[in-house]
């Protein structure tokens, strides 16, 4: 049961905002499915936009992560865009421990405080140290190569780690 | 001049092949562990370049839809592998890859400021 993929799609069309919330399991190849379904999404409301790719990249990267350290199965997505800009909120919820949660607190604050091309490429040498470890080469993909501002929330009663990224896309004349 | 000799790979979608000096990547990476058969791949090519003396060969991603951050560790790993080697052993990486795909852009930018003398991104429509 806990390999099989569940989604629960909710979309709404309201005056000022679409989103997009999906929940399933736990599962590696619900991923490369939702990242097509979310790149798709935004290209059908944003079809001026010629970076939309970018959501993709984050949708993947953020439920990799979600999927690899979520101690039990319930990982959540939600996708946020408001009709007056070129912006795009993805919210992505998983079960963790608070070890995990205080090391990925720790991680984004780097992240948050660095040039985003040098904190991309020190991850890029240290991943390949120690292939087992993480080395946060998702997390640093996603701040470098979708310009997003990262986020972290930790509920501790719940044990639910809220991960958010906040990306721009740009018009395709811009 | 010689070619890169490695068997083909196939495995959870994605192709991996030598032709000529061309290295060939196809399919998508979005695999939980691409080191499994990624790692053996590219040490093969790596070696099978050295071995022949190879200065310049080109990693055509062309069809290549999807790289997740694992599979980019081995791409990482080639390129430092690479690196150390000594001076008049090192060899020239052209990653080809299409407009098409445009995570393309932004992640093979990226990856070619680990070697700059050594790396190089050509696009293709």
């Amino acid at each position: 049961m806990e390999n099989s993929a569940m989604l629960n799609i909710n979309k709404s069309s309201q005056a000022e905002s679409d989103y997009l919330d999906v929940a399933f399991l736990r599962n590696w190849k619900t991923i490369p499915l939702a990242m097509d379904f979310f790149k798709d999404f935004t290209q059908s409301r944003m079809e001026t936009c010629g970076d939309t790719h970018k959501i993709g990249i984050a949708v993947s990267e953020l439920l990799e992560n979600a999927v690899k350290y979520s101690f039990k199965p319930g990982i959540r997505i939600k996708l946020d865009k408001k009709e007056s800009d070129n912006t795009i909120k993805l919210k992505v919820y998983n079960f963790a421990t608070e070890k995990h949660a205080k090391r990925l607190i720790t991680r984004v604050k780097e992240l948050n405080e660095s040039d985003s091309l040098t904190f991309y490429l020190e991850r890029m040498r240290e991943s390949v140290k120690n292939k087992e470890e993480s080395a946060g080469l998702g997390l640093a993909r996603v701040y470098h190569e979708t310009e997003a501002k990262i986020s972290v929330r930790y509920f501790r009663l719940k044990k639910l780690v809220e991960v958010s990224a906040t990306i721009t896309l740009q018009n395709e004349e811009d | 001049m010689p070619d890169i000799n490695v068997k083909p790979v196939s495995e959870s979608g994605i192709e991996m092949k030598a032709d000529g000096t061309t290295i060939i990547f196809s399919g998508s990476i979005n695999h939980p562990r691409p080191q499994m058969f990624m790692e053996p791949f590219i040490e093969d090519v790596h070696n099978s370049i050295v071995d022949n003396k190879i200065k310049e060969v080109d990693l055509d991603i062309t069809d290549l839809r999807f790289l997740n951050s694992s599979g980019i560790r081995e791409i990482v790993d080639w390129v430092l592998k690479m690196s150390k080697l000594p001076e008049d052993s090192k060899y020239k990486i052209n990653f080809v890859c299409s407009r098409e795909h445009k995570w393309q852009e932004s992640s093979i930018s990226t990856l070619i400021y680990l070697n700059q003398n050594y790396t190089n991104k050509v696009m293709k429509d």
